[in-house]
């Protein structure tokens, strides 16, 4: 998919998209879009692949948003065996009051890799943005995440949190403890995760 | 359950050094001590998880040795453990979460769960078991879980008020046949060091 979205003053656009493939792997999938979001406008994203291989998947969307705008984007993926994930969301909160939120849940396994690219820039005054990225790593998978922060105006607040790494110990020995086993556990985990 | 001689540490430092103890059937036993003591150890030893290694001693449960068995397998013979700050789940709802302990789910059992600690099934069950809920809420639920699991045997960690209504829900599981019957286990911290 390649889009280019106009979202109009004090409008509102809510554009899931969610893709269920086999187990074969092999599909690429490469989601771009460019969005600009006018005065008041309010643009959410939900994009998930959850279900099945992966293949390769290139997310890349960059987010325009004017004066007491909102722009959401949310990414949800599950790779395992070969699967490459890659995921890279801008947004530049541009207008004063502008709001911004990149999230990403990735969970990788067997020899998959991820990257999470999440650009927030606060370019106005009272521009609030916030980059939120959780990978969870399993077996030989490999993941990264890169969440860079600019600010161009200093009553301009843009924060971010990035955690990567294996299930949650306390997670798994609360789980395992109710008498699921680990893979069991794991798998809720990740479940839930994937789910909010 | 019989703990003998338990000898723990944490990297180099002993943590319990000795311990011996036996919980009779369907009592409630109160642990007290001061911070940093090993109550807590101790009941995440019990359940076979936690930072500390177990150097030496061993733990017997309805007359089998259980000290080298994980925590799933533990878990399965009817042992369980309520985290002192117990751990958050994102995406995983209250009804889901009380079902994973239960082998045979069902709604009525998770709404008298619930009501044993005092929170409204109707207001609960479909909440995430998440950051949204309050510390006190998250205890409830976490001993919610307990009470719908139905284990032979709970450690409960540090649970001050919420423990008072565990044992009101312990004395109402009691009479519905041996496998309700549970013992409890809860080390609090002693006045002197709270």
């Amino acid at each position: 998919m390649e889009a280019r979205i106009h979202v109009g003053k004090n409008a509102t656009m809510k554009y899931s998209e969610t893709h269920y493939h086999g187990e074969t792997g092999g599909i690429e999938v490469i989601p771009k879009a460019e969005v600009t979001v006018d005065e008041g406008g309010r643009y959410t994203s939900e994009f998930a692949l959850t279900t099945g291989r992966v293949g390769k998947l290139a997310f890349d969307y960059v987010v325009d948003v004017a004066a007491r705008g909102t722009a959401e984007l949310v990414v949800k993926a599950y790779g395992y065996g070969d699967d490459a994930i890659t995921v890279k969301e801008t947004i530049r909160l541009n207008g004063e009051y502008a709001r911004g939120l990149a999230k990403s849940r990735i969970a990788v396994c067997d020899q998959a890799t991820s990257e999470v690219i999440g650009t927030t820039e606060g370019n106005a005054p009272y521009a609030r943005g916030h980059v939120d990225c959780i990978e969870i790593v399993r077996d030989q998978a490999e993941a990264s995440a890169v969440p860079v922060v600019r600010v161009r105006d200093d009553r301009a607040h843009v924060t971010h949190e990035a955690a990567i790494g294996t299930v949650n110990k306390k997670e798994l020995e609360t789980l395992m403890a109710r008498g699921l086993d680990e893979e069991t556990a794991v798998d809720v985990i990740i479940r839930g995760m994937l789910a909010a | 359950m019989c703990v003998e001689n338990l000898h723990l540490r944490r990297e180099e430092r002993p943590v319990l050094q000795g311990v011996n103890l036996k919980v009779a059937s369907g009592q409630i036993y109160g642990l007290l001590g001061r911070n940093g003591s090993g109550k807590s150890s101790l009941a995440y030893a019990l359940m076979g998880c936690g930072a500390c290694a177990l150097q030496e001693g061993r733990i017997l449960f309805d007359g089998h040795d259980i000290t080298g068995l994980s925590i799933t397998e533990r878990g399965q013979l009817g042992l369980t453990l309520a985290w002192q700050e117990p751990a958050r789940f994102e995406g995983l709802k209250v009804q889901d979460y009380l079902a994973l302990g239960m082998q045979e789910p069902s709604r009525e059992r998770m709404e008298e769960a619930l009501k044993a600690v005092a929170l409204l099934p109707s207001a609960y069950l479909s909440r995430p078991v998440d950051e949204t809920l309050s510390g006190g809420e998250r205890k409830r639920i976490e001993l919610a879980a307990v009470y719908a699991m139905r284990p032979s045997s709970v450690s409960a960690s540090s649970l001050p008020r919420e423990c008072r209504r565990f044992r009101r829900s312990s004395r109402l599981a009691r009479g519905r046949g041996p496998s309700s019957s549970p013992t409890a286990l809860s080390p609090t911290p002693s006045r002197s060091s709270t």
